[in-house]
């Protein structure tokens, strides 16, 4: 929320004072992150949006008791269509299926450029680089290990511990490596 | 996965993982998790079944501490599985902006309850069918008859206090259960907040009355009482032999667990006038009720598309729908019909003024017949001398 805030403190910010925006902006998130982002799509009119009624089998009413709130929408003029159905309450999962609605029609009509996408590659960016961190540094413990186990004995205790604590974590990055070989760009 | 298990290491393995996995690893035959699986009796597909467990697992990690959680999940997808009402679980089923509180001895709102109190306060609000709402001198004057969790007049005044406007609410129920229940939920709703403490000139009341007997519903139409601007109500509606038999009509987990009070007419209210059969009987008392109140807007839920006809036929005979608009709405009023929903109906009316012809009745929405609106013309309400138009 206050990132949103934020960002739209930093697209108005010719008509905001340089005051105003500075008392907007103070999250943690690096600033370069902000100007990039666009604003959140809103969901389209309620003219273009045709909902649907899902029908359940059987007879209705008080007789049974659905606790299926699901809601389905179409966005007529691009044919999108989406369904929600996360919470109990048909309202609530009204207005969730609008947003992404919202969002799918961003997506498609500006492809790379959508805020979904811009987001995900950010994401991807920022995983890389944790991904790359996290090697550089058990590449440099096994290393340290390799040579400490040449070096020293006396020691012995000790690195046995270290080797305890590895392992599991050596098995899972060996297994999400055959998983995805070349998943970082 | 294979490539993760029969190797020297396993055992090792799994007790470095966290349990989540550790499980699915042990399991290798089962495609359905255990939890999923004690759902499906009741549930009949995955999908709600995976719903449902998310929504129970919600509920449990609310309620419950973390070492409790997953026996807690597991017993309450046990009694899910069994029949007992989701809502009955969890306590609480969401009705437009609010949070009903459920409870056995109360019947659970249904989402065609929900979706036509919607609609009704659409037109209200946005389409002026009790009139232009500033220019109501007094406050929008609204009764519920078998009001049950006061769903719907919770919801009405929820929706029109939001807005700033004048309003009196009463939920008439039989059940003692239903009014504590009802109350409740008023206070429940007042502290999630939901509902604004009524400020002056809005109230809201919960009255116990017997909608069968005279002495009772008299004090609601005593003369020189305000006018009713919106008659509502859900009132039992299952006929006794579909109740009792096994057909498969009237769903399992309601027979056993939701009160039979609130949906199947007792025997001993007496015969239903020509045209209607015997669970219909709450319809014409209803509408003999409607007369003394005289609301602008009247609106009945009904249970399948058969009663539908028959209540819509004999609402055509009834002096309270003289001069007044009928209408049928299906399960989502405010969705467009399928191709194959008919739109409209016409009913076979002895009315002398209708001059023997059939009454067209608009149907509205799409699903299954589910309520019958009735509306006195716009411009036939008394508001002054100004004329108002749609």
């Amino acid at each position: 929320m206050l990132r949103t805030l934020s960002q739209a403190a930093c697209f108005n910010s010719g008509r905001f004072s340089s005051k105003g925006v500075s008392r907007l902006s103070f999250t943690t998130a690096p600033k370069c992150w902000l100007k990039q982002l666009p604003p959140r799509p809103g969901p389209p009119p309620d003219s273009e949006i045709e909902e649907f009624y899902l029908k359940g089998s059987g007879p209705g009413g008080q007789k049974i008791n659905k606790t299926n709130s699901a809601v389905q929408l179409r966005h007529t003029p691009t044919g999108i269509v989406v369904k929600c159905q996360s919470t109990r309450s048909r309202d609530q999962n009204r207005k969730a299926a609008r947003e992404i609605l919202a969002q799918k029609i961003d997506e498609f009509r500006n492809g790379d450029q959508a805020r979904s996408a811009i987001v995900g590659r950010i994401k991807q960016k920022k995983s890389a680089s944790a991904d790359k961190k996290k090697r550089r540094k058990y590449k440099k413990l096994e290393e340290d290990r390799e040579s400490g186990a040449e070096a020293a004995v006396e020691g012995e205790a000790e690195s046995n511990l270290a080797q305890d604590q590895s392992e599991p974590v050596q098995e899972s990055t060996r297994d999400r490596g055959a998983d995805t070989p070349k998943a970082i760009p | 996965m294979s490539h993760l298990m029969i190797r020297p290491a396993t055992s090792r393995l799994l007790r470095t993982l966290p349990l989540r996995r550790h499980s699915s690893l042990l399991r290798t035959n089962s495609s359905i998790p255990p939890n999923l699986a004690l759902l499906l009796p009741t549930c009949k597909d995955l999908e709600s079944a995976r719903n449902e467990l998310r929504w129970l697992r919600e509920h449990v990690e609310k309620t419950t501490s973390p070492a409790k959680a997953p026996a807690v999940v597991t017993e309450l997808c046990r009694q899910r599985g069994q029949g007992v009402p989701l809502q009955y679980i969890l306590g609480t089923q969401p009705f437009g902006s609010l949070e009903i509180l459920c409870r056995p001895n109360v019947l659970i709102p249904r989402a065609a309850t929900e979706s036509y109190t919607n609609h009704l306060l659409d037109l209200i609000i946005s389409h002026n069918v009790i009139g232009p709402l500033d220019e109501i001198k007094e406050s929008v004057n609204v009764i519920d008859v078998c009001t049950g969790t006061g769903c719907i007049p919770l919801q009405v005044f929820a929706s029109l206090q939001r807005r700033n406007i004048m309003v009196d609410v009463k939920g008439v129920d039989v059940s003692p259960h239903a009014l504590e229940l009802a109350k409740d939920n008023l206070d429940h709703n007042v502290k999630q907040g939901n509902i604004a403490s009524p400020r002056e000139g809005q109230s809201i009341g919960f009255h116990k009355a017997d909608v069968f007997r005279d002495d009772e519903m008299d004090i609601f139409s005593k003369p020189g009482q305000k006018t009713w601007h919106i008659m509502t109500s859900n009132p039992p509606y299952i006929s006794e032999e579909v109740w009792s038999e096994d057909t498969g009509d009237v769903e399992l987990s309601v027979r056993q667990h939701e009160p039979r009070l609130a949906l199947v007419p007792e025997r001993n209210l007496g015969d239903a006038p020509e045209g209607l059969e015997r669970h219909d009987i709450f319809y014409s008392r209803l509408l003999d009720i409607a007369m003394e109140l005289n609301p602008r807007i009247l609106l009945l839920e009904i249970g399948d598309d058969a009663q539908a006809l028959r209540v819509a036929e004999y609402c055509t005979r009834h002096p309270f729908c003289k001069s007044r608009i009928i209408e049928l709405w299906r399960d989502c009023p405010d969705i467009k019909p399928d191709a194959n929903e008919q739109t409209e109906i016409i009913l076979e009316s002895s009315d002398k003024d209708q001059g023997g012809f059939g009454r067209k009745v608009p149907i509205k929405g799409s699903g299954q017949l589910r309520a019958i609106y009735v509306q006195q013309p716009i411009e036939s309400m008394d508001m002054g001398d100004r004329k108002i138009a749609c």
